[in-house]
């Protein structure tokens, strides 16, 4: 027994000191070996998992091209604007599985370089997340994947390795505000010509940024090191403003601010009636905050503002010359493009006599004129309505199942929530129950502050009864001014086929922030052009496409009288997925009003018509 | 039972340790040994031998040890991306070494002498083309080699090679794979009586298709910079199924210095041999330019029937078909033939203008650009099966490809300024299509 | 009693050494990302890293990249004209200037030794140990293309050790500037601006400093290469550097060497060393050399034509017997030869 425990202790003394002595007399143990290659297998599996999502994008001639990646199964890729700019309106696209399938032009961000466009051909396509570029360090893993030189002959794409050689680089642009590339990662992962518009990926297999740019010696334009990729949260912000199909200018303040003794301050204005001079900012002022990052320095702020688009909500804190500091919330201009479309060239004419062009000319003329138009649109403006609402059918479908995951999971049943409502400062200040059949209809009763009222959506029309009970049938312009009806047709609307359809016809309007993210903005137009707009925060905290219902108000900043609802804190309630908390908001910052929290959420088996209908006879009112 | 000898020396040797401190000390350092006797409880030390209650606890420390050494090599093991793996990136240097010195046994340092005067023009690489140190790798017992054609763009007349164990022999070309830029040479080793001397050699072992993987370590290993240690260079595989299907290629540096010498993976074993290759120029020396672009080549060698036919002299050529194509459809899809050459291969096959070709071998055919790396894919020697539709009509034939009419020089003329890299760009614009989306002044 | 006394001591030695060995355990193999293996090298390197900013000159870039090599502002960088005028000046990691004195250069080894007024508490310890050998991870520290301006931080690219060589310059032909032992590595160094920058292995410990450009105008290609520690601390020191022309000239007494042997020459220097006449009782005679052999190598240097020989040839020192490897028909031949002293 003793000495069969003085063997292991023997045994074990061996092993700790062979384990400590690492390689000697092996050059690699058989343990260090394992270890590396558990390292190389993961980078395998990573780039496995990744590598069917990449693009090798081209035009109609398939010589030349440039790459891209799919970020959602419905085929949108993202690109650069450069590769789409050469190759045209349409083309092909081949990814992993060998095939090659059309592509059409959605939108495209000549300011940053960046375009979406759209593979036609399945509903499944394989996608790769987006990551949060925030967390990309100097010496971390960066692995490109793309088709330089054309090199593919089976439509996979070429991986290679490097690692991130520095982050919020700037790059300057190619003049008239086009192609800068600010706050962008810099890489040594060889990049070449053909890997414009392709993904740089991390080692989980996210998506952090879009290859599109190089230095190069005078030698000529091969990789010697240094390549720049769009940040992801940048390629985030412009997501909704390119899916709406339009040429998206980026924004700025129309203020020039400078370094001055250690303090970045208020320089110079571009314009007359610059709207953050009405928000109070003088020359002079020390730029304190901008979207939540303190600013240290004139570099650091040109870096943030050249990833946001036209009308994004920025948030700046400044410091007056008097010491008070000031919170706005504005929206940022635009910075026009000096855009110089390519000349639709006619076919050259051959030895004095003009000849026919050939079908395959006059294809590439209808192409060139149609490139020379996109680029030639109104800045912000939706150029194609039909894809337009195509890709909101897209967002919608997403939004719905960030309710349920399908709709047969509700059929025939009523979703019951009890609330008790806050005040601004969380005192308790009333009650709600709210009933949504899962058709669309609801019922709530509010009682607030002591006075109780109720409000029935039947499917048809709005009605509101009073606590004398009083009924009024509410017009739908109404209807969207009432807050506590936002609250919930926001959300019940979604459970129905056409979303909102109630309101007008349904389009993404741009992108814009809510709830401090980005987001869809989408927005309904009715006969009368009265408008109802609805927001969705586009990803997770995993980088996860996950578009949700955030904000909803009939005014674009939530201003006015309705102001507007942000949905919060969804917890999953028997398979539907509701926002515990409902905010009533004001304004461009979100100014909290008072707030709907749940205490109770229950899926209730049948409808009781009764309940979704309102009683005794209507009386025609506001 | 030698376990009980150790294990009572090592207890002798701390004992041995302890004494010698305790010489030194005064009555005072008896302090430490007097806490151990209280810790160890009354009476213990009266008991002959090691006690069996003390036995027992070093032995389940011993057990635990031994498991949870055990335990953390095997996490690392699993497929979990984010652990324990920046020990396998940190170590990976060692494996590095080790595969490269697994290798070395079956290298050879060629050397050639003599030959056409040094090509004018510039061309990439530490030094003019073929002179210098090059690599090559031994590809069986009786003396055959296998290395890049680029080291032999002199045509040299005396090539030498120097194996790992310091052996010099002379060697001489038997025949080149052209579609792989690939030279057989073979160990000139007879006597003066006719008799092959018997060979000390180390044969390689190259990897097969499927062991090969998109990601994984590529090793680049060559003598090129003129020292007699080999020179190595780090990358990943970049992708497989380049250069008309016959590359491997990586993102480590492949240069002159490395070609004709292996591309290895982290366990040494041969992923390929390193060439020049620019699949959009058939130029021997085509490639050179991306010496440390990031996109660099290796030939496999798992298809071993390329070396068997090298060895009977037959030189390997690329297939030449004889059409001119265009896009079947206006949205520059599918393949239609403009003409056809006369007695080329498609003559033959009984191809017509206006034909369209669907199906070549195995392969489906896309478009023209995509056509061209499927005919590349052929050697002049095959035979496969073309199909077409001629009104609309699907028509099957045999196909016999052939060499091109014109041999391709497989020397650049001196004085060409095609081997300038710089000028190589120009050309490079001109003959393909136009390529103004990759090659915009600010983006790539 | 004493005995077994110490025998227990022992042994409960063995067994808390065992059980620390369990709770202390490897710290290599802890748990970590895939990421964060070069945390540690860049937060070492970047603040021992500065910018150079100077004045350009023609199309020669103004800018570079240098090493701090003293807690009193010592800087070591790469030879430049650019370093000439009275604006050099070098940025610190944390944004600060100073304007820059030139030291002393070396030629040999392209190097600039410059000081600033100014205390830099994390420097390079130079010593003589190499911190890696061949196959390590590299990583190199500079401001290629001047991508980061004020106190942005350097770019971090990463390598191999690709091979520890030297580089001769040559007297004529291929014009070489450095001259001297150095480490060849893999990720690309020859960028403007690079020259100067910090190669450092993953534990952040200096490898050595990025060398000058070299460009052969001959091939059109560039070296990516860095100037090994210990020269950079020979130089820091004041000590010269050694040219390797030295080495490989004869020591002792420098009588030139003969072996009897006149070569073919076919016009051209770069015709192969064919061996046209063997002198009649000359050292090639006796070795057993004959007309028509090939020359392949000499004193282990291969010949592959006639400016090899000659310069071989230079290097060998009269009756110390060395070896020479012919090509006879078609076999390799290889003989003992013991050189006369030329008359």
């Amino acid at each position: 027994m003793r000495n069969f425990f003085q063997f292991l202790i023997v045994m074990g003394l061996l092993q700790i000191l062979t384990s400590q002595v690492r390689g000697q007399g092996k050059e690699v143990s058989d343990e260090e070996m394992k270890l590396i290659l558990a390292a190389e297998n993961a980078r395998i599996a990573a780039v496995d998992k990744v590598i069917g999502s990449v693009v090798a994008i081209y035009g109609d001639v398939r010589g030349g091209g440039g790459s891209g990646v799919i970020f959602d199964p419905s085929g949108l890729v993202l690109t650069n604007h450069h590769v789409v700019a050469g190759a045209g309106v349409s083309g092909w696209g081949g990814i992993a599985d060998g095939n090659l399938y059309r592509w059409q032009l959605v939108g495209t961000d000549p300011g940053g370089d960046v375009a979406i466009i759209r593979l036609i051909g399945r509903d499944d396509f394989p996608f790769s997340p987006l990551g949060n570029s925030d967390e990309v360090r100097v010496g971390d893993w960066a692995m490109a994947m793309g088709n330089p030189f054309v090199l593919t002959e089976d439509q996979k794409p070429t991986v290679t390795l490097g690692i991130v050689s520095g982050v919020e680089r700037y790059q300057p642009g190619a003049g008239g505000n086009q192609l800068v590339y600010g706050n962008c990662i810099q890489v040594d992962s060889s990049i070449n010509p053909g890997n414009s518009g392709g993904p740089l990926f991390n080692m989980q297999g996210e998506i952090v940024g879009i290859n599109g740019r190089g230095s190069f010696l005078a030698r000529g334009r091969v990789n010697v090191g240094l390549g720049y990729a769009i940040s992801s949260n940048q390629l985030k912000n412009f997501i909704p403003d390119l899916m709406a199909t339009k040429l998206v200018e980026h924004g700025t303040l129309d203020a020039r601010f400078a370094n001055r003794g250690g303090k970045v301050v208020c320089e110079a204005f571009y314009n007359e009636g610059v709207e953050i001079v009405n928000q109070g900012l003088e020359l002079g002022d020390e730029l304190l905050e901008f979207e939540g990052y303190p600013i240290t320095s004139n570099d650091q702020f040109t870096n943030l503002i050249s990833t946001l688009p036209e009308t994004w909500p920025a948030h700046v804190v400044f410091k007056k010359a008097d010491g008070e500091i000031k919170d706005v919330n504005i929206r940022l201009v635009g910075l026009p493009y000096k855009m110089k479309p390519p000349r639709a060239r006619p076919p050259a004419k051959k030895g004095g006599k003009k000849k026919e062009p050939t079908p395959e000319q006059k294809r590439a003329l209808e192409k060139q004129k149609m490139m020379a138009k996109v680029l030639t649109t109104k800045a912000g403006t939706i150029r194609d309505l039909k894809m337009n609402r195509e890709n909101c059918k897209i967002v919608t479908s997403h939004m719905n199942r960030s309710l349920v995951s399908s709709l047969n999971a509700v059929s025939g049943k009523t979703i019951v929530i009890n609330d008790k409502i806050l005040s601004a400062d969380q005192a308790p200040i009333g009650t709600q129950v709210i009933r949504i059949s899962s058709d669309g209809r609801f019922r709530i009763q509010i009682t607030e502050e002591g006075i109780s009222k109720e409000f029935v959506f039947d499917g048809t029309d709005f009605w509101k009864q009073a606590e004398n009970g009083e009924i009024q049938k509410l017009t739908f312009l109404r209807a969207r001014l009432t807050p506590e009806i936002v609250q919930v047709v926001a959300y019940a609307d979604l459970l129905k086929e056409s979303p909102y359809a109630i309101f007008g016809d349904l389009q993404i309007d741009g992108g814009d922030k809510s709830q401090n993210s980005p987001s869809f903005r989408l927005k309904t137009i009715d006969a009368k052009s009265d408008w109802f707009y609805v927001w969705a925060t586009i990803f997770d905290e995993n980088g996860d496409l996950d578009i949700r219902l955030s904000k909803a108000s009939a005014d674009l900043n939530a201003d006015g009288t309705s102001g507007g609802v942000c949905f919060t804190d969804w917890n999953d309630h028997q398979g539907i997925h509701f926002p515990n908390r409902r905010d009533f908001i004001a304004g461009l910052n979100e100014t909290l009003i008072k707030s709907a929290v749940a205490d109770r959420v229950e899926l209730v088996d049948g409808i009781d018509a009764d309940v979704f209908t309102i009683a005794k006879t209507p009386i025609e009112g506001k | 039972m030698g376990h009980q000898r150790v294990f009572e020396l090592i207890a002798e040797r701390i004992e041995m340790m302890f004494e010698l401190s305790q010489a030194g000390k005064n009555k005072s350092g008896v302090s430490v040994g007097s806490s151990l006797i209280r810790f160890r409880g009354p009476r213990q030390d009266r008991v002959a031998g090691f006690p069996v209650f003390k036995t027992i606890a070093l032995g389940v420390l011993v057990l635990g040890v031994i498991l949870s050494t055990s335990l953390t090599h095997l996490n690392a093991q699993e497929d979990q991306p984010d652990i324990g793996l920046s020990a396998g990136i940190l170590l990976a240097p060692k494996a590095f070494r080790a595969a490269t010195k697994k290798v070395l046994p079956c290298l050879v340092t060629i050397e050639s002498f003599g030959g056409v005067g040094a090509v004018q023009g510039k061309i990439g690489g530490i030094r003019r083309q073929g002179e210098g140190s090059t690599t090559g790798i031994i590809v069986s017992k009786d003396g055959y080699v296998i290395t890049s054609s680029f080291n032999f763009i002199q045509k040299p007349r005396v090539i030498t090679l120097k194996t790992s164990d310091g052996s010099a022999y002379l060697a001489k070309p038997i025949a080149n794979d052209n579609t792989r830029k690939l030279t057989l040479l073979k160990i000139q080793n007879e006597s003066k009586t006719g008799e092959a001397k018997p060979l000390n050699l180390n044969v390689a072992k190259f990897m097969s298709e499927e062991e090969i993987r998109v990601g994984q370590w590529a090793v680049t290993v060559g003598i090129g910079f003129g020292d007699v240690n080999p020179a190595i260079s780090i990358g990943i595989v970049s992708a497989k199924n380049r250069g008309f299907g016959r590359a491997i290629q990586t993102d480590a540096n492949v240069s002159p210095a490395n070609y004709g010498g292996p591309m290895i993976d982290v366990q040494g074993r041969i992923i390929g041999v390193c060439v020049p290759l620019n699949p959009k120029s058939s130029s021997l020396a085509s490639g050179v330019e991306w010496y440390d672009s990031g996109i660099g080549f290796a030939i496999p060698l798992y298809d071993q029937s390329i070396i068997e036919k090298l060895k009977k002299g037959k030189d390997i050529n690329k297939a030449y078909l004889g059409i001119q194509p265009k896009p079947a459809k206006l949205d520059g899809s599918g393949v239609k033939v403009v003409t056809v050459v006369k007695t080329s291969p498609a003559e033959k096959a009984g191809l017509k203008k206006d034909d369209e070709i669907v199906k070549l071998g195995k392969y489906i055919v896309q478009d023209v650009n995509q056509f061209g790396t499927l005919v590349g894919r052929f050697d002049s020697d095959s035979k496969t099966k073309i199909t077409y539709l001629r009104g609309g009509k699907p028509m099957t034939s045999e196909l016999a490809f052939t060499v091109p009419p014109k041999v391709t020089p497989t020397r650049p003329n001196p004085g060409s300024p095609k081997l300038s890299p710089a000028k190589k760009e120009d050309k490079g614009k001109k003959a393909q299509p136009k390529k103004s989306n990759a090659e915009n002044e600010n983006g790539k | 009693m004493r005995h077994h006394l110490k025998r227990s001591i022992a042994h409960w030695i063995i067994l808390v050494a065992l059980a620390a060995t369990i709770f202390v355990g490897d710290d290599s193999l802890a748990d970590e990302r895939l990421n964060g293996f070069l945390k540690k090298a860049v937060d070492i390197a970047q603040p021992k890293t500065v910018k150079i900013f100077g004045a350009s000159v023609g199309r020669v870039e103004g800018y570079g990249t240098g090493i701090i090599v003293s807690n009193d502002g010592h800087i070591i960088t790469g030879n430049g004209v650019y370093l000439n005028g009275y604006s050099t000046r070098v940025t610190l990691n944390n944004g600060e200037t100073y304007p820059v004195k030139v030291i002393r250069r070396d030629s040999n080894l392209q190097l600039a030794l410059l000081k600033i007024d100014a205390s830099t508490p994390d420097f390079f310890e130079l010593g003589e140990t190499p911190a890696a050998e061949k196959g390590d991870w590299v990583i190199a520290v500079s401001n290629a293309f001047k991508v980061a301006e004020r106190a942005e931080p350097l770019s971090v690219t990463l390598g191999i050790l690709s091979l520890e060589t030297k580089m001769t310059a040559k007297r004529r032909g291929t014009e070489v500037i450095y001259d001297g032992p150095l480490y060849l590595i893999d990720c690309i160094t020859s960028n403007p601006g690079a020259a100067g920058g910090a190669v450092v292995t993953a534990d952040g410990e200096l490898v050595g400093m990025i060398g000058k450009l070299i460009e052969s105008k001959e091939t059109n290609t560039r070296m990516n290469y860095a100037v090994p520690e210990k020269l950079l601390a020979r130089f820091l020191a004041g000590k010269p550097s050694e040219s390797t022309q030295a080495s490989t000239s004869p020591k002792g007494n420098s009588k030139p060497a003969d072996l009897g042997i006149t070569l073919f020459s076919l016009g051209g220097r770069k015709s192969p060393a064919f061996v046209d006449r063997v002198r009649r009782g000359s050292a090639a005679k006796k070795a057993g050399i004959r007309s028509d052999d090939l020359i392949v190598t000499l004193a282990g240097q291969t010949i592959s034509n006639s400016t090899d020989y000659k310069s071989v040839l230079a290097t060998l020192i009269p009756g110390e017997k060395t070896v020479i490897v012919v090509k006879r028909r078609n076999s390799l031949e290889r003989f003992d030869i013991v050189p006369d002293e030329k008359k």
